[in-house]
């Protein structure tokens, strides 16, 4: 019989929209998680063949003591005039294992984020009483969102404020020359080259003490 | 004959913890091994092209 996965206390789900707009943000998110410790999870690192996808996102997320949920694309789509409703289904399906699930299930953790602070309640007003996070499109705010978050949530120290702005910006302003260098299209990593670039930049990155 | 007692079935619990690449310079934060499949070049390459860098100045 297959071993069951168990919970992790590192990683951390990543529950956000996936378009072009959104990956400032999306990267914003990604290099948080990695620079304060944690392992990011998100539903881009599955790949297309054999089980279907709701399956393989019920076991990513019952891997993840933490979920990052961000619903700012709860708005109709320029093509279809639908609002995406990925992110609010997997925010349920999170919700939901997090109150019915096994013991350490339940020590799941959540921020939910949103363009505007009250927004949600337009769209959502289950979720009343719950402490939204407005980051209002901007991937700083994103980023020190998730830092104050996490150091809340896990009760780790972790990397301050003003560091990991500084080595996120050191970070965005290196990726284009490493991908080059990388022979990869700046304009158009996909999320596996990206996070294997974070990586490798956050672990080998050549420092001097001054 | 003395028969053999039959060993109660186990079930081993998966290990799900990360595999860790080290404490990164910078942050002092453990680093994981990125899980995301696809991936057109290793973490060998990005090591190269990352220590070819000028280093960053830390106070």
């Amino acid at each position: 019989m297959a071993a069951a996965p168990t919970i992790s206390p590192d990683h951390v789900f990543v529950n956000c929209p996936f378009d072009d707009e959104y990956t400032e943000t999306f990267r914003a998110l990604i290099f948080a998680i990695r620079a304060c410790g944690f392992q990011p999870r998100s539903a881009r690192e599955l790949d297309d063949g054999g089980q279907p996808r709701i399956e393989k996102l019920y076991g990513l997320i019952k891997e993840c003591r933490y979920g990052i949920h961000d619903l700012s694309r709860t708005e109709p789509d320029a093509v279809h005039h639908l609002p995406r409703f990925n992110m609010p289904l997997e925010l349920g399906i999170f919700m939901g294992a997090k109150h019915y699930g096994a013991p350490r299930q339940r020590e799941k953790r959540l921020l939910i984020f949103d363009t505007e602070q009250y927004r949600y309640q337009k769209f959502i007003s289950d979720l009343a009483g719950m402490d939204i996070h407005a980051h209002g499109a901007e991937p700083e705010i994103a980023l020190i969102q998730t830092r104050h978050w996490l150091t809340n949530v896990s009760r780790r120290q972790l990397l301050g404020e003003q560091d990991l702005l500084a080595w996120y910006r050191a970070f965005r302003e290196e990726l284009p020359t490493l991908a080059e260098r990388l022979g990869l299209d700046p304009a158009g990593l996909t999320y596996a080259d990206f996070d294997q670039i974070l990586s490798g930049w956050l672990e080998s990155r050549p420092v001097a003490r001054t | 004959m003395k028969l053999k007692a039959k060993r109660k079935a186990t079930r081993r619990v998966k290990s799900k913890r990360p595999v860790s690449l080290g404490r990164s310079p910078l942050t002092g934060a453990q680093v994981f091994k990125p899980v995301a499949k696809g991936a057109s070049i290793s973490l060998d390459d990005v090591r190269r092209v990352v220590r070819d860098l000028e280093p960053l100045a830390l106070d």
